[in-house]
């Protein structure tokens, strides 16, 4: 993997719509209703930023780009799209000094040529791993369902990935109520 | 399932007048980027012999590793996609792409059994004839003889691609690169008979950063382009009315006074008392009319001249707004109003900032082409500059890609759908 750049993150997530379903606006409904806002292909809540890319001619599948969250608002959309979707697949974007992070977090070897393809396990999870190390980046993805985001495994590979703690442990909560 | 395993292997191609941008859907938002250029190696010297080059043309990142004197390189070097156009009989031109278009694939393609080739979906100008189209479908088939690298392909030009990448079916594209400008309304498809294609680009606002250098005293250094636009990039500003910016330049010459230190070696470029030249840079993209450039033209500079290459014209001199206004004026009158509410200023010319403390005299280029129109009174002009704009013909390819299902095949008449070459 190449040395150099700081790093670079991205997080997409493809929504397969329920087979027969009425297509992307059962999922914007579920959006609103849920509190976030929707402004042209953007969808705000907190510390979310995330943003409608596309979505087949078909009409069958959506591509969600989420630009920023912290661990919790993360949890919280995938929650959400499991329940109205599918499935989910989800797609860490990685480069540079972020992508060799993500690799050494999930102990993974890789190669200094090439494309590398594999399939690791955490939490769980079969995560495929798809890197190339000419270009200093690295692709990690796994299809999230309800038994995913339910277990945890979904926040944990999120915090491996990242190298992110979600914001508010167990001693955070009882300190906050405490106070 | 086949719909499935396109969606992984949607690959974008955008081939700009000066980089070409590549890469897989897994790259996520941000492509590789390598000049659009090549190198022909002389294979017959020695050295190479002795060396064991076996290649005929370099691109990408090696090539600086095999150059030659500086002499040498205006005849060995090729930059394919200066105008955007490349010559039906220009062989060379031709090599340079397919050599391009073989690295990008190969460096991305998995060498597992599962892969069948990459869905391709190449970007190149709205003004490119057919024939440009029929030509790329061979390098991709002919690519396939040696390993099956595209299993099918589809080009679409790039400011449909801005427009897709930005989910806007009615607008007024202004795609700036290197070479040229393209101006082209989109109302569900381009508009093509309104296109408007100016010969200039970053490559202009280089020739009028290597003049500033000679004059400043940097006359060798000035013969490098990759230098030159360098320096452009660093000190160059977009004045928001020039005379006032060259005014308060040359009242308050301690904020735009500025050096700069090239990375990895010992030059450094200080312009000092001549830091007013800075706004000429981008004054020159948006109108090279104004009277000041008339002195730079009669010592000898370039003017960027009219030319019509296949059956585009291509305007040399006409400023960036009246191009927008003559283009738009080619629509129907229902649809001006729509196509001036949203102007998306796209392509590596368009990135520029405004340093801090010029605020107000520097200004963006979606504000200064906002500002001409204003000038020519079209009131109301919605402009903006697409996020990353360097990157954004790319995902457009990779939005169209993926959303355009596998069994919609191509169709000449339509100039959509897959082309399957494997």
């Amino acid at each position: 993997m190449s040395e150099g750049s700081l790093g670079s993150r991205e997080i997409r997530l493809v929504c397969r719509l329920q087979p027969g379903s009425q297509g992307i606006d059962v999922v914007l409904e579920a959006l609103r209703a849920a509190g976030y806002t929707l402004d042209g292909n953007s969808i705000l809540r907190g510390s979310l930023r995330a943003e409608f890319r596309a979505t087949s001619l078909s009409g069958d599948e959506a591509m969600i780009l989420v630009k920023s969250a912290e661990p919790d608002e993360f949890r919280s959309l995938l929650g959400l799209l499991v329940r109205e979707c599918w499935y989910v697949d989800v797609y860490y974007h990685l480069r540079g000094g972020d992508a060799r992070a993500a690799a050494g977090g999930l102990g993974i070897q890789l190669p200094e040529d090439g494309v590398y393809r594999s399939r690791v396990r955490f939490s769980g999870v079969e995560l495929r791993v798809d890197a190339y190390p000419r270009h200093g980046a690295l692709t990690i993805s796994y299809r999230a369902g309800w038994r995913e985001v339910n277990s945890g495994a979904a926040l944990k590979i999120h915090e491996r990935i990242l190298g992110m703690e979600s914001g508010r442990g167990i001693f955070d909560k009882l300190l906050g109520w405490i106070r | 399932m086949s719909e499935e395993y396109k969606r992984e292997y949607v690959f974008g191609l955008d081939y700009g007048t000066s980089d070409f941008k590549f890469g897989p859907i897994a790259l996520g938002e941000v492509p590789e980027v390598i000049e659009n250029r090549g190198y022909f190696i002389d294979r017959s010297s020695l050295m190479s012999r002795i060396m064991g080059v076996d290649r005929e043309i370099v691109v990408g990142k090696d090539i600086p590793r095999f150059l030659e004197s500086r002499e040498d390189l205006a005849e060995r070097m090729v930059y394919p996609m200066r105008n955007g156009v490349i010559a039906k009989d220009d062989e060379r031109a031709w090599r340079v792409i397919r050599e391009l278009t073989r690295y990008a694939l190969e460096s991305f393609a998995p060498s597992d059994e599962e892969f069948e080739g990459f869905y391709v979906v190449a970007s190149i100008s709205i003004v490119s004839p057919r024939y440009m189209y029929e030509r790329l479908f061979e390098i991709f088939r002919d690519l396939n003889r040696d390993r099956v690298l595209v299993k099918a392909a589809t080009i679409i030009p790039q400011p449909l691609a801005v427009a897709i990448s930005q989910k806007t079916p009615t607008c007024t594209v202004v795609e700036s690169g290197h070479g040229n400008t393209q101006i082209c309304p989109i109302s569900m498809y381009p508009v093509r008979n309104a296109v408007i294609a100016l010969n200039r680009g970053g490559g202009a606002a280089n020739t009028l950063t290597m003049e500033i250098l000679k004059d400043a005293g940097y006359g060798d250094l000035a013969k490098e382009e990759s230098f030159v636009r360098l320096v452009k990039e660093k000190i160059g500003l977009i004045p928001r009315n020039l005379d006032e910016a060259i005014r308060y330049a040359k009242s308050n010459p301690e904020k735009v006074r500025v050096s700069l230190k090239i990375p990895g070696t010992r030059i450094k470029i200080l312009l000092d008392d001549m830091a007013w030249t800075r706004f000429l840079i981008g004054e020159f993209i948006f109108n090279p009319g104004h009277e000041i450039f008339q002195s730079y033209f009669a010592r000898g500079m370039p003017k960027p001249s009219d030319i019509k290459i296949g059956d585009t014209y291509f305007y040399g001199m006409m400023d960036m707004a009246e191009a927008v206004i003559m283009s738009v004026e080619r629509c129907s009158i229902e649809l001006q109003p729509h196509l001036y509410s949203k102007i998306l200023l796209s392509g590596g010319n368009f990135s520029w900032s405004v340093p801090e403390g010029l605020e107000g005299i520097a200004v963006r280029p979606d504000e200064k082409l906002r500002q001409q129109l204003l000038e020519k009174e079209i009131e109301g002009a919605n402009v903006s500059i697409v996020e990353d704009p360097k990157y954004s013909v790319w995902r457009g390819c990779i939005v169209y890609g993926y959303a355009v299902p596998h069994d919609y095949e191509w169709k000449w008449e339509r100039m959509e759908g897959w082309m399957y070459v494997a």
